[in-house]
């Protein structure tokens, strides 16, 4: 991982790499080594998510199967590395119904949020809503939040999936999946459980 | 040794921790605290379209006093009993239980990560008190839920949704013991 992190582009160098050709010296592994500690706990984790929390504390709607945070996929892996296949608690939406799903950067870095669909799997996904361009005023600020609002398409599925990615202009981006089941308005899901308490 | 020698060896020492460092697991840090007693509290504002290092999310204010957060020693195992109110629904055939762990980046305390499902109770598997169904949960069946690669919590946060032939409700308020 922290090696694919040391050769993307915006770190401009990789540990191959050295002035003139020369070999690695000393100096030079001395210098990299303790420069490369030193971000080591900033990019353990990156670069944005769909949130898994909500405001009030609680479980939002559009619950992924894996956070994006700091799972990478290239177009081979439309779900990112991890959990990387459909799971068994896929979430329900009605037809027609509005929902809101917020996102967080948690590194910053220029590119695109983009929420897709795909009728079917896990192929063909197509924008579910216009991508939002990270504001790159705001390097260094973070995290960076952001908010998709849609409408849940018409046709119903039951193996369809809402793809959060943030696309970075390269081949691997952050991604993850929200495996989903679209029912029609009189199939609805069961309500939310009421008076849910815990003791131990 | 010269000191060509010794910062070689330095180097290297330094270039295998990266190594160890890029292999590890990402730790859950344990500067969470979800044991509010209760519903768990709001860490983010909506509308904060953009917010600084400096202005972290609020922690929830423990209730009660919170578990011992040794982050060598997981907590003391414990079973959790679990209840709510029994629907009426009738197409409702089971109810499924989840811990949400809480948030693997240290950089958000107080947040929770992706739930995680415990156990698929049907409803013959459930004790009806009243209208109240309620189910034990043990600290055996959080590990096994958790895996291995998920240390155990120190706080323990549960949603549950029900279940019908099209699939579950959406999650229950989180209540963090």
């Amino acid at each position: 991982m922290v090696f694919s992190i040391l050769t993307d582009n915006e770190f401009g160098t990789g540990l191959t790499t050295n002035q003139g050709d020369e070999p690695l010296n000393t100096k030079h592994l001395l210098a990299l080594s303790a420069s490369a500690n030193l971000f080591l706990a900033s990019v353990s984790f990156g670069h944005s998510r769909l949130s898994v929390t909500t405001a009030a504390g609680g479980v939002p709607r559009l619950i992924p199967r894996n956070s994006s945070d700091g799972n990478k996929g290239d177009a081979s892996s439309p779900c990112g590395s991890t959990n990387a296949t459909r799971g068994t608690n896929p979430v329900v939406l009605t037809v027609g119904e509005s929902i809101s799903a917020d996102f967080e950067e948690t590194i910053d870095h220029v590119g695109t949020f983009q929420l897709n669909f795909s009728p079917m799997g896990q192929v063909n996904f197509t924008a579910l809503v216009p991508a939002q361009t990270d504001d790159t005023k705001a390097i260094g600020a973070v995290p960076n939040k952001g908010r998709f609002q849609f409408t849940v398409p018409n046709t119903p599925c039951t193996d369809c999936t809402i793809q959060f990615v943030q696309d970075m202009s390269g081949t691997l981006n952050y991604k993850s999946c929200v495996d989903v089941i679209i029912t029609p308005v009189n199939a609805p899901p069961p309500a939310v459980p009421s008076g849910f308490a815990v003791t131990k | 040794m010269n000191f060509k020698q010794t910062a070689a060896g330095l180097s290297g020492t330094l270039l295998l921790s990266i190594l160890i460092h890029a292999c590890q697991a990402e730790v859950i840090q344990d500067s969470r605290n979800l044991s509010s007693g209760g519903t768990a509290q709001p860490v983010s504002q909506e509308g904060d379209a953009k917010t600084t290092e400096a202005k972290k999310p609020d922690v929830p204010v423990a209730k009660t006093t919170p578990p011992a957060a040794n982050p060598g020693t997981p907590a003391v195992a414990s079973n959790f009993t679990m209840s709510w109110d029994a629907s009426t629904d009738p197409a409702i055939v089971s109810y499924k239980v989840f811990i949400v762990p809480p948030d693997r980046n240290s950089r958000f305390p107080g947040k929770t990560d992706v739930p995680v499902q415990i156990k698929n109770y049907p409803l013959a598997a459930l004790q009806k008190n009243g209208l109240k169904y309620s189910v034990a949960v043990t600290s055996d069946e959080v590990k096994a839920a958790l895996g291995a690669t998920v240390p155990i919590p120190t706080a323990y946060c549960f949603t549950v949704v029900s279940v019908n032939a099209v699939g579950n409700s959406a999650h229950s308020p989180l209540i963090c013991p």
